[in-house]
């Protein structure tokens, strides 16, 4: 009888080990945040302007070295409210709310250096109801309690099925340069 | 005990060696709140000042010209030869609701100071107030308090149609001296202090980014002897950061004062001048 015991008591530990085990990295390794700042630049002959919003949501994960980040477009602003309309109807945000990336991180990091460390991550950029793969350069820097995530990429319109819109003879440059940084909390 | 103990600890087992199944964070709308959706495309009409705020932190620069009449023909360039009203302005966006902004005309020496704020969103019926003060510096011995003018309207404004919006203007101007002397024109005999007004405005959107404007602003009651009721006519031109306009016009002065108590153009009379106003809009957001 009392042997029946131990033999439970061990597999009952066992088990507490395993699901702690299991559990552990992902309380520890993940990183989120709905604050950060994203801005989209276009281009017009002699002018460009900024679309730009705070509410920038993200995960990293670093046990699966996941990335995921969207950002709902109907947040964007541009400091010209005629240009926000357009901006919407351009990008149908109706039909398509969010540009969004989810993709992985190529780059190991160490999470005890405070300096920026260099990092590529990999992924699905969508935005209009279209995705492509697309590759991403940025920085990853360990802060207290947290990581800073920064990252510039560029995507031309067209990859996305969007018009570019005019503006008298005009046309909005094909070239969209996106960059974002934001300070993910650990959780 | 075991028979429960077995079928758990085979599911920690699962779940510390499978690796975890990567997954998206569930897409949220940000609940931003919506934008309110500007009826004109600049902060004036045509010289009506408009039911559109300039965004917290942005400056609006505005050019604006207003020639002689197109009647003086080709020799004169259709008006274009003439001396013109200029005035230049900055009007910056203290809140989204309020803009504070100043200016300076060319005829008489015109500083101006202004301020327009948002009292009701509501797009069945915006309504903002605008107020200004003006003061007129040409050399000619008058005192400070005899150079100045003042505009206020109340701008009552609405989206009619998809196309059409319209806005009405109950304003009143003051001078604090009126007088006939500094008028170009003798023909002038008595002028009022006061002109109560009811300016009607309306922009039909003909696409993104060109629409028709009209700019109305008929004196009700008392005015100054030979003076005639503005009426303009023109055009918007939306390119991105700045907006164009041009239009055709029956005063020459641009501050709405000056405009309603001294303009002597009859557009009866085909007394139409040219002109165009310039808005650059500069921000945090404009490069």
């Amino acid at each position: 009888m009392k042997a029946r015991q131990t033999i439970n008591q061990k597999c009952l530990l066992v088990a507490t080990v395993l699901l702690l085990v299991s559990v552990a990295p992902v309380f520890g390794q993940s990183y989120s945040s709905d604050v950060g700042h994203v801005e989209f630049l276009s281009s017009v002959p002699l002018h460009s302007f900024v679309g730009s919003s705070d509410v920038l949501t993200g995960v990293i994960n670093l046990t699966d070295a996941s990335v995921d980040f969207y950002i709902d477009l109907e947040s964007l602003r541009t400091g010209n409210r005629k240009r926000d309309k357009d901006m919407r109807k351009t990008l149908e945000t109706d039909e398509y709310p969010f540009a969004e990336f989810y993709g992985s991180l190529d780059s190991t990091v160490d999470s005890l250096l405070s300096e920026p460390q260099p990092v590529k991550v990999s992924g699905d950029f969508t935005i209009h109801g279209v995705s492509q793969k697309i590759d991403v350069s940025g920085t990853l820097q360990f802060v207290d309690g947290g990581v800073l995530v920064r990252a510039e990429f560029i995507i031309l319109l067209d990859d996305f099925e969007i018009t570019p819109p005019r503006l008298l003879v005009f046309k909005v440059d094909q070239e969209q340069r996106i960059s974002l940084s934001s300070t993910l909390e650990r959780q | 005990m075991k028979k429960v103990l077995l079928p758990f600890l085979l599911l920690m087992l699962i779940l510390a060696v499978v690796p975890d199944a990567k997954a998206q964070i569930p897409r949220e709308r940000s609940g931003s709140a919506a934008v309110v959706e500007e009826l004109f495309w600049a902060p004036s009409i045509i010289l009506q000042p408009s039911s559109t705020q300039i965004d917290k932190g942005n400056l609006d620069f505005t050019i604006q010209h207003a020639f002689g009449l197109v009647s003086r023909g080709v020799k004169n360039l259709y008006g274009l030869d003439d001396p013109a009203n200029i005035r230049f302005g900055l009007d910056y966006g203290v809140r989204d609701w309020l803009s504070a902004g100043i200016g300076r005309s060319r005829f008489d020496k015109t500083f101006d100071g202004r301020i327009k704020l948002r009292l009701t969103s509501d797009p069945a019926l915006r309504t903002n107030v605008f107020v200004n003060a003006a003061v007129e510096t040409p050399e000619d011995g008058r005192s400070f308090e005899h150079r100045m003018s003042y505009f206020s309207g109340l701008l009552l404004s609405r989206k009619i149609s998809e196309k059409l919006f319209v806005q009405v203007m109950p304003a009143w101007s003051h001078f604090n001296l009126v007088d006939i002397n500094k008028l170009p024109d003798a023909s002038i005999e008595a002028g009022e202090n006061d002109h109560f007004i009811l300016g009607v405005a309306a922009r039909y959107e003909l696409s993104e980014q060109v629409s028709a404007l009209l700019d109305y602003m008929p004196v009700l009651g008392n005015r100054s002897d030979n003076t005639n009721n503005v009426v303009s006519i023109g055009m918007d031109f939306e390119a991105g950061g700045h907006v164009f306009q041009m239009f055709f016009t029956s005063t020459q002065w641009i501050t709405p004062q000056h405009a309603i108590s001294e303009s002597q153009r009859s557009i009866s009379d085909g007394d139409l001048g040219f002109g165009f106003n310039i808005h650059r809009m500069f921000g945090s957001s404009t490069r």
